[in-house]
């Protein structure tokens, strides 16, 4: 991974995780949050790889559980496992595209928060079914629409392209 | 970005299993860990920044919350003279029966720093700790109700498990009536607070205000916790389904008070011990029945603290 690559996700890491332990909540549409640890991750992925990805999972959910306290691991288990997916899966995908990153990251956060909800409603599915549409679906949707979002705000603001193919990409 | 190469590949796949594995083991021996330790740490580091965003956005609010505080404060004001006159008749009337004058514990304001909790926020973290005299236990409080209570303190912050926490029931009562119950949430088809524990044969109405109970041993009596929102038939058909909505607004707060005084006796009453009174007639006692009928209010104490 280029170095301006890691300084940019890192610099998003923490910005993504301050805001989620402090505005989150702020961000919430009727009630729906983003999931701003998957498209931390997602985004660590695409950019760098599987191993990249699997590391960045397991630290930012590591970070996730410390915060909740309870349940270490399940989060960074969850994350590691969607960066080493997402990272298999991003030099197939063309990945600088909004709409691939959006199909990626409405995947991928299902995945997560269909784990993490059904470990909150200790496997009782028709607890989980009942909450699959607010806090699952349309978190996923939401998620899916912001990370997008955010990567060309970023590219606009003259960030170097760090999701593109090549060697050229974010050299800078 | 360059090719991931099949050597690349084989790294990742070893660092996903030696990951996973330890993700396992945590999730297994995780209680062993000094769990505690690792939040404060995870608080402490993000607590600073979060106190410089905190105090950009109340920067940005200040000048609309000037205005409508100064409209709150005359409203105060009016209400205070009504209460200073209503407090003289009350202490007045107390002396005339004869009641012991209540305490209050101290209110102490903590900024909160972070929520965390899927799909519902069930800890709050706050930026302060030991060091202004908050400790574990000590009831959370908004103005508008009960919000839960400290369960990790460090030096400088501590987390607060809310209401919205499975494990941390409140033993509450209908205000009016005193019907007394235990405040759970909980999942199912409805997930969302309810007061358990409630016989079919007691009253209880949409409407209705909650507070904690009398007999509760965590928090002091007479808080407001919720009102009730809707009131059916559990599965059992023995127990009353209370749905519960909370009096504090759980994910708007900002701002808590913590309750750091243990207040008196008077303010806080404890159950006193039951003594083992030996009934010649039946050759048990006392004590032993009491044992056999678990009390709603310790119910908080079991399962409350983690």
């Amino acid at each position: 991974m280029a170095r301006g690559t890691f300084y940019l996700l890192l610099v998003w890491t923490t910005a993504g995780l301050l805001v989620r332990s402090s505005a989150e909540r702020g961000m919430s549409i009727f009630g729906v949050a983003p999931d701003l640890l998957t498209l931390l991750v997602v985004y660590w992925a695409l950019a760098g790889g599987p191993l990249a990805g699997v590391l960045a999972g397991f630290v930012v959910g590591l970070v996730a559980d410390a915060d909740r306290g309870r349940t270490l691991g399940l989060a960074a288990g969850v994350l590691s496992m969607i960066g080493y997916l997402v990272g298999g899966l991003g030099n197939s995908l063309h990945r600088e595209r909004p709409p691939a990153q959006f199909v990626v990251l409405l995947v991928t956060t299902l995945l997560v928060q269909s784990v993490r909800t059904l470990f909150a409603a200790q496997g009782d599915l028709a607890a989980w079914a009942t909450t699959f549409p607010v806090h699952v679906a349309l978190k996923a949707v939401y998620t899916a629409l912001l990370g997008p979002l955010f990567y060309l705000v970023v590219r606009a603001a003259g960030a170097p392209n760090f999701l593109g193919h090549g060697p050229s990409s974010a050299e800078s | 970005m360059p090719a991931t190469s099949g050597l690349d590949d084989r790294r990742a796949a070893a660092a996903l299993v030696a990951v996973e594995l330890l993700c396992v083991l945590l999730l297994v021996f995780g209680n062993r860990l000094p769990v505690d330790a690792l939040t404060g740490a995870s608080t402490g580091l993000l607590a600073p920044a979060n106190s410089i965003l905190r105090w950009i956005e109340s920067v940005a609010t200040a000048r609309s919350d000037a205005t409508r505080l100064r409209g709150e404060v005359a409203t105060l004001r009016m209400e205070q003279g009504r209460l200073a006159d209503a407090a003289v008749e009350n202490e007045r009337l107390r002396a005339l029966l004869g009641f012991a004058e209540r305490g209050r514990p101290r209110l102490l304001p903590v900024q909160v720093v972070g929520v965390s909790g899927e799909p519902w926020p069930i800890v709050f973290h706050l930026g302060s700790g030991s060091g202004a005299g908050l400790a574990v236990g000590q009831a959370v409080l908004s103005p508008e109700g009960l919000v839960g209570r400290l369960t990790r303190v460090d030096g400088g912050t501590a987390s607060a498990a809310l209401l919205t926490d499975p494990n941390a029931p409140v033993a509450c009562e209908v205000v009016g009536s005193g019907v007394r119950g235990v405040l759970k949430f909980r999942f199912g088809s409805r997930p969302g607070l309810y007061l358990t524990a409630v016989p079919l044969t007691d009253t209880v109405r949409v409407g209705d205000r909650l507070a904690t109970a009398a007999t509760s041993v965590l928090y002091p009596a007479g808080i407001p916790v919720g009102r009730v929102l809707r009131v059916g038939r559990e599965e059992s058909g023995l127990l009353s389904e209370i749905e519960v909505t909370p009096m504090a607004p759980l994910s708007r707060l900002r701002e808590v008070l913590v309750a750091t005084d243990r207040p008196d006796s008077t303010w806080w009453p404890k159950p006193k011990p039951v003594v083992a009174v030996v009934d010649s007639a039946r050759g048990d006692s006392l004590a032993s029945l009491a044992r056999a009928r678990p009390d709603s209010a310790r119910v908080d104490t079991a399962s409350g603290v983690r």
